[in-house]
């Protein structure tokens, strides 16, 4: 347990039982149990995606999902737009106790790295990025960030713990150990993003944010309930597809192993387009032909496709040369639709076959159907980030 | 399957705002502040009431202390009727147990003989009563343990034969005179009025030198019951009073 005697100096304290450390050995305590997730930014015209989840007798049940009116606000992209905050109120199904917020900005990023090149960023950058113009008190809560972590003895900036919240050079970042400890998992966003965020839902109201993800982030956690990731002990390789890029991550034993971006892979509004344009569709008539088989749109996905499978089978190698880690299973999330062919790309390819199970498996969906609405398979992926997101929160109290 | 550890939250604890629109921070001290003050309220209505029932007994008290003189003085005014309401009915009882005889003495005149003078007419008193227990052990009673005195009257008197008094003594019998005199003549009654004592020659000759007769002749009369007269019935009453209007 940490105690921050100024704010320069704090002090840790260890309890007996586990109640103290901090970092790496940090207690972990179950989260809350009813969250809605939302994913902020999603760039749909239905609305946000939003799901909530509530956990019963250690099984998660879906409340409610749909999707939400976007706040009237923007998202800031400076200091000085951080003082136009908008609040945003829910409808009265998504009204959980605590609110996951899966963000997707273009400043967002996710990456797979080592502590020491983490080390060497923050001690590279230069102190005036630290003097952000706007920092100052706002409301009733103060903007000021926390200082740069301190130089250790050997010159060098010591780690930030796991799983804490870190300002560093105008952004806000979380780093976690992957179950390779030699590598850490790194997200962040703009500080001015997550103050902001963290206002967007108001004091007082159902719900608050309890967590703000980034949405790729969340995506990671999204995978974890699904009965075949755990049939398969968790180990698996999932592949995940947003809007705009496309990355790799690679499971064992439920923890995070391999996080790899494709590079030059863009994500499926690209891979959509890509199909409108070459087989001349119109904008309705994508889906049909992407879900259905009247016409075989392969040739048109196979370009696309083929780099990505290429990094899958790299992928795979790696796992089971460096970790021994054969993966029996792999999963395709977050393609809305066309699915099916990269499946079969994949096993023509590689001789594995894609999963592409919907969202809400493993999970209890509420008997007034009217609160979720009907989808198959493909239409669920859009609630993947915020799935991830309120699993996410709900894995983990902090 | 381990822990994933993937929650990569961009929140501090600090930038974590409560839902509930009652924060304990505030409705704390004010549910404390609001218990306070109840139990302020609560003593001081314990300790009005406690004053209130104080100040009721020593009123209470007060009065009863007020109250116990004119108790004494109602207990004597009490015990003061009942000796009067005992010597009422004792005088009530008196006035049932009195006898007339003067009717009856009138009367007597009427149905004297010519030959025949009383010279002594006579109600004694009664003996007096044994008021020891019986065996003669004990205290004595302390008043009389009867309710009815038996009385008599004794006729005396001179005469020159025989035949006026029995004559008299058949004057006697008559309505006028049994509702004061008993008369039984039955021989086998235990107690046969009249009841003649003597009836014997006197010793002295009167002034024609005839030989007079003396006789002792006891009368039973009715007894002295001392009681209550009973109470005449309403109707009986009222009637009774027409009765005496009409005449």
């Amino acid at each position: 347990m940490q105690i921050q005697l100024t704010k320069t100096k704090t002090i840790e304290v260890k309890l007996p039982f586990g109640g103290g450390g901090g970092g790496g050995g940090k207690s972990r305590r179950r989260g809350p149990s009813d969250v809605v997730g939302v994913e902020f930014g999603s760039g749909d015209p239905r609305g946000c995606p939003a799901v909530r989840l509530t956990r019963k007798k250690g099984r998660l049940h879906v409340y409610a999902a749909g999707f939400v009116k976007p706040p009237e606000g923007e998202i800031p992209q400076s200091w000085e737009e951080l003082s136009k905050q908008a609040t945003w109120s829910l409808p009265v199904d998504f009204q959980a106790p605590g609110a996951a917020l899966a963000v997707s900005t273009p400043d967002m990023f996710l990456r797979q790295t080592t502590p020491d090149a983490l080390t060497a960023d923050s001690v590279s950058a230069p102190k005036a990025a630290l003097e952000q113009p706007g920092r100052k008190k706002i409301g009733l809560k103060s903007l000021k960030s926390e200082p740069a972590p301190a130089a250790g003895p050997a010159g060098k900036t010591p780690a930030p713990p796991a799983g804490v919240a870190t300002s560093n050079n105008g952004t806000r970042f979380v780093v976690q150990p992957l179950a390779d400890e030699s590598f850490i998992v790194e997200s962040g966003m703009p500080e001015y993003q997550v103050l902001w965020l963290s206002r967007l839902l108001p004091e007082g109201k159902r719900p608050t944010a309890v967590s703000v993800q980034a949405y790729n982030a969340a995506l990671l956690s999204s995978v974890l309930n699904q009965p075949e990731f755990v049939e398969a002990d968790g180990n698996a390789l999932v592949l995940f597809m947003t809007r705009e890029s496309v990355f790799f991550a690679g499971y064992q034993e439920g923890r995070l192993l391999l996080l790899r971006e494709c590079p030059g892979a863009q994500g499926h509004v690209f891979m959509r387009e890509t199909v409108k344009k070459r087989l001349g569709l119109d904008e309705e008539m994508v889906d049909s032909v992407l879900n259905e088989s009247l016409i075989d749109p392969t040739p048109v996905l196979e370009p696309f496709a083929r780099p990505i499978l290429q990094q899958l089978e790299i992928s795979m190698d790696y796992l089971s040369r460096r970790h021994a880690l054969k993966v029996d299973k792999v999963f395709l999330l977050g393609l809305p639709s066309g699915a099916q062919y990269w499946s079969k790309m994949s096993e023509d390819a590689l001789k594995v076959p894609l999963i592409t199970p919907s969202t809400f498996a493993g999970m209890e969906l509420p008997a007034k159907g009217s609160r979720v609405p009907e989808m198959d398979a493909a239409q669920s992926q859009v609630f993947l980030g915020a799935i991830g997101a309120a699993v996410a929160a709900m894995e983990v109290g902090e | 399957m381990k822990s994933s550890r993937l929650h990569l939250n961009l929140l501090r604890d600090s930038e974590k705002l409560s839902s509930s629109p009652v924060r304990l921070r505030v409705m704390l001290p004010v549910m404390s502040l609001l218990a306070c003050a109840g139990c302020l309220v609560w003593w001081a209505m314990l300790a009005t009431q406690l004053l209130l029932v104080k100040t009721q007994v020593s009123s209470l008290q007060d009065d009863i202390a007020g109250k116990e003189k004119d108790h004494a003085n109602i207990l004597a005014q009490m015990t003061e009727a009942r000796e009067k309401q005992a010597q009422l009915d004792q005088l009530e009882m008196y006035s049932a147990a009195r006898n007339l005889y003067g009717g009856m003495f009138a009367r007597l005149a009427e149905v004297m003989p010519i030959r025949v003078q009383l010279t002594k007419i006579d109600i004694p008193d009664q003996p007096p009563q044994n008021l020891l227990p019986p065996g003669g052990k004990g205290k004595p009673a302390w008043g009389p343990t009867g309710t009815v005195e038996r009385m008599s009257m004794r006729l005396m008197g001179r005469t020159t034969k025989e035949t006026p008094v029995l004559s008299l003594m058949e004057s006697l019998e008559a309505p006028e005179f049994t509702n004061v005199l008993v008369v039984v003549k039955d021989p086998r009654a235990p107690d046969v009025s009249p009841k003649v004592h003597s009836f014997r020659q006197d010793g002295t000759t009167a002034e024609e030198g005839s030989r007079l007769l003396l006789f002792d002749i006891e009368y039973r009369c009715r007894p002295r019951v001392f009681e209550k007269a009973p109470a005449q019935p309403a109707g009986n009453a009222a009637d009774k009073a027409k009765g005496d209007k009409k005449k």
